[in-house]
């Protein structure tokens, strides 16, 4: 019964609810014949539209069943009408026979969408496994009583007779690896196997069974454990299984294996009684505050603070250090203690304590009742010590403590317990109700509606039209600096009225000598010509090649002409006068023709 | 040189006193007619508290009288945030949460850094029987650009228009006084005046539409389309207080945008907008 046969034996044996919806659930089981201790694999699938919780095994007489969890499929399939999702869970169970016979399955009920889908029930054939003289194991202690709590060490021990045939004898180590480890049951020993290397030992024995010398690998396994009730020890039901080879034949494929085994068939074995008795603490001298704790301990409490008011939480930290199971230990019950509970608050809760290595804490809160008090009275601790086999009570010292009187707690608030002043440092906020209305009328009435208005748009071209002023400021500026003949054209104007003004109020000869100077000097300015050096045919030949108009250059070449006779010449007053509103003009005449 | 100076010099202070314009006052004709309002409604509202516990009837009364108040007060043309936060305490008070979110909303717009205010709104909020939490791209986008949910608008106007101004005084004073620096102080101004001017540009087209909203009816159901005839857009309809964006309005159906990006169609009379 190898794998591969077993698998070759897989059948679908029902499909359940055939008619409704005989697609939807399946029962398939691994094998119809095993042997004891060998399990059998049950699937129940279920195909549907999403996935299904396992369905409840029921229990079956004289096996095990196991729950190995679920797994899911899906797929999606696209078609005309639409996508549809497919979800096929399957759950899977070993069953594990524990006794010779015909095995059965029970009707299994499966739901599915309100829909309850039962399975036919079925019988699988269980042979004995004749491990007898092949596999057996024992549980070894280091001693043969213990008491209830106490540690142990105990040497869980296999015995397998290695497979040999003419040509071939398997190592230990072979023979360990035939040892099927999901399978069995390993109990506390699971840890030995959990390593990279498993904690294993082994040795070869070889002992008598029914005259015949037979020689064994023998596979220790020890471990430090508790020893839980009284009664015999239990190791919480270890069970070895061993696909035991049958046919095994030499490797012709692979260099580093001498055989391969070819078939097998599974061989159980389980720890019988134990020669270990587990023994309950003495009823006789048991004191009244003991609470299971079994080892060696030592005792202590502290306080803190030791100065408050009435009714003001003082934490005691209770320290129980030493050998024993921590896990399990429980603090001593406070409010059992009569000397403490006389002038303490003392609440009546079990206290969850906190493991530290050899060491366990336990913090409880107790509060003064009145301000006489002076002292934490001795706190008792009991414990049974299995080595001397007694008893052992142990008393912390007194811890002496400041009460005030609280003048603001009440009495019935002290009784209760429920004040806890001292630790409330904060305030919470709390986000329920509303806030206050706003009261100010002024503030109320100020309307804060957004208007852009002409300010805002003169703002925004303010900016922009200041700045290019400024760049024209600039750039004017520049070249008034970095062009000297630039400066004088512009002036050039301004300084001919000025200095025409000026010639008006002179005698007439100094006029007309004036006014010439005035219209050769404007052009002068105006063409960057060199200042007082510039002659009326200077003048005259530059207005040509400027492209002054023919008529404005004769009038101004006339005027000259005219003031040069004056200069000679007989000129009256107004004849003075006639000369300078020529000259006036024909200024006037020059500026419009843009020299 | 000295006459370009002086005249940058009034420009400056020019820019300055336009930057610091203030709002226009409200008319005084009506004030003293919109004071007596103010002051019923507060009366009437504390009154209302007062009673809360002893003669609940008479306190809605009361608060009744205060929200009437307060609401004469907004329909005369006040747009205030600490007048909107009065009127939305007085709807929640008479159990009109709908309202009472739309009104604080509305003063969350004119003072959006009113801590009291927000307080309220949340209590407001924790009071209605659909929530429906915002995208997480919407709370990062309220983290990102702060300045732009957190600032009232005008306040931003008015950094706006002062970064504006110090933006230009700079750059008006590198060419015509200090030719250069003060380059930095440029870019950072010109990067808050980007900064506001895109949020200023961005809500105020919606300033004075009815951009928000919240339903002010329960049992509301949202359908795909502004008309009856369409399905229902979600497996169950929504209760009063549930606020969301605006998208469009079509006749008597507005098409409302919830703050989980959901999409939808109401009805006008279920709904309050501002």
């Amino acid at each position: 019964m190898n794998g591969r046969c077993a698998l070759g034996l897989t059948i679908v044996l029902v499909f359940a609810s055939a008619v409704a919806s005989a697609a939807d659930v399946s029962f398939n089981v691994s094998a119809r014949e095993t042997y004891v201790g060998a399990p059998v694999t049950v699937e129940i699938s279920v195909k549907g539209e999403s996935d299904v919780a396992a369905p409840q095994f029921p229990t079956i007489a004289g096996a095990d069943v196991r729950y190995l969890g679920p797994s899911s499929q899906s797929f999606t399939s696209i078609s005309p009408s639409g996508t549809v999702r497919n979800v096929t869970t399957t759950h899977r169970y070993n069953v594990i026979p524990r006794k010779v016979g015909t095995l059965i399955i029970p009707a299994i009920e499966v739901v599915v969408d309100g829909v309850t889908y039962e399975t036919a029930a079925t019988s699988i054939r269980v042979l004995k496994s004749d491990a007898d003289d092949l596999l057996f194991v024992k549980l070894v202690g280091e001693r043969d009583t213990v008491y209830a709590g106490e540690p142990i060490n105990v040497t869980l021990e296999i015995w397998i007779a290695p497979f040999r045939n003419r040509t071939i004898s398997m190592s230990a180590k072979d023979m360990w690896q035939s040892i099927d480890k999901n399978n069995s049951e390993w109990g506390p020993f699971i840890e030995n196997l959990q390593s990279r290397q498993p904690n294993v030992q082994y040795r070869n024995e070889t002992i008598d069974v029914d005259g015949k010398s037979v020689e064994y690998v023998v596979y220790s396994l020890k471990r430090r454990t508790w020893a839980e009730r009284p009664g015999k020890f239990d190791a919480g039901g270890v069970t070895i299984v061993v696909n035991y080879p049958v046919q095994v034949q030499k490797s012709r494929f692979t260099v580093f294996r001498r055989y391969e085994i070819t078939r097998t068939r599974p061989v159980t074995a389980t720890v019988g009684d134990s020669s270990i008795t587990v023994l309950e603490p003495p009823t006789e001298g048991r004191p009244a505050g003991y609470r299971d704790a079994v080892g060696q301990f030592n005792f202590d409490v502290s306080a803190a603070p030791t100065e408050v008011s009435v009714g003001d939480p003082i934490t005691l930290t209770l320290t129980v250090r030493g050998r024993g199971r921590f896990e399990t230990l429980r603090a001593p019950t406070l409010s059992d203690q009569e000397s403490l509970v006389e002038n303490f608050r003392v609440p009546n809760e079990e206290l969850p304590g906190v493991v530290e290595g050899n060491t366990k804490k336990f913090r409880q809160t107790i509060r003064a009742k009145h301000d006489a008090v002076n002292a934490i009275p001795p706190i008792e601790f009991s414990y049974f010590d299995p080595r001397r086999e007694r008893y052992v009570t142990q008393r912390s010292r007194p811890i002496p403590i400041t009460v005030k009187e609280s003048s603001k707690l009440s009495v019935s608030q002290v009784v209760e317990g429920t004040t806890e002043l001292s630790t409330r440092k904060t305030l919470t906020l709390t986000d329920r109700g509303l806030l206050a209305n706003y009261e100010d009328v002024d503030g109320l009435l100020t309307s804060q509606t957004l208007t852009v208005g002409w300010q805002t748009w003169s703002l925004l071209g303010a900016g922009p039209g200041i700045f290019l002023m400024g760049i024209a400021l600039r750039l004017r500026r520049d070249k008034l600096v970095g062009d000297s003949g630039f400066a004088r054209r512009k002036a050039a104007r301004g300084r001919a009225l000025a200095l025409m003004t000026g010639a008006s109020g002179s005698s007439n000869g100094t006029v007309a000598d004036q006014v010439a100077a005035v219209l050769t000097g404007y052009v002068a300015d105006k063409c960057n010509l060199p200042a007082g050096a510039t002659t009326r045919a200077d003048a005259v030949r530059r207005l040509r090649e400027q492209g002054l108009a023919e008529d404005v250059v004769a009038r101004f070449d006339e005027l000259l002409d005219e003031c040069e006779s004056a200069r000679y010449g007989a000129v009256d007053a107004t004849e003075g006068e006639d000369i300078a509103r020529r000259a006036r003009a024909c200024l006037d005449d020059l500026e419009r023709s843009k020299l | 040189m000295q006459s370009t100076g002086q005249s940058m010099r009034m420009a400056i202070v020019t820019l300055l006193a336009i930057a610091t314009w203030g709002t226009p006052a409200h008319a005084d004709s009506t004030r003293e007619s919109l004071m007596r309002d103010v002051s019923t409604g507060l009366q009437a509202y504390d009154r209302g508290t007062a009673l809360l516990n002893s003669d609940p009837d008479s306190a809605a009364a009361a608060y009744r009288e205060a929200r009437d108040a307060f609401q004469a007060v907004v329909d005369a043309g006040v747009e205030n945030g600490k007048l909107y936060y009065n009127l939305g305490n007085a709807h929640v008070r008479l159990g009109e949460i709908g309202p009472g979110i739309a009104d604080y909303r509305r003063a969350l717009k004119l003072t959006p850094t009113d801590e009291q205010l927000k307080a309220n709104l949340r209590f407001a909020r924790s009071l209605t029987r659909d929530r429906i939490q915002p995208s997480g791209a919407t709370a990062a986008l309220h983290t990102m650009f702060f300045w732009h949910f957190n600032i009232p608008l005008r306040q931003r106007l008015t950094l706006g228009l002062i970064a504006y101004s110090v933006f230009w005084l700079i750059l008006i004073a590198r060419v015509v006084i200090w030719r250069g620096g003060f380059g930095y102080a440029a870019v950072c101004a010109l990067i808050v005046v980007l900064s506001l001017g895109i949020s200023i540009g961005l809500e105020l087209p919606d300033y004075n539409r009815h951009a928000n909203g919240v339903l002010v009816a329960d049992d509301v159901t949202v359908r795909k389309g502004n008309g009856e005839g369409y399905e229902p857009q979600f497996d169950r309809s929504l209760n009063e207080g549930v606020e969301f964006a605006v998208v469009e309005q079509r006749g008597g159906w507005i098409h409302i945008e919830l703050p989980d990006g959901h999409t939808g169609w109401v009805r006008d009379r279920e709904v309050e907008l501002f």
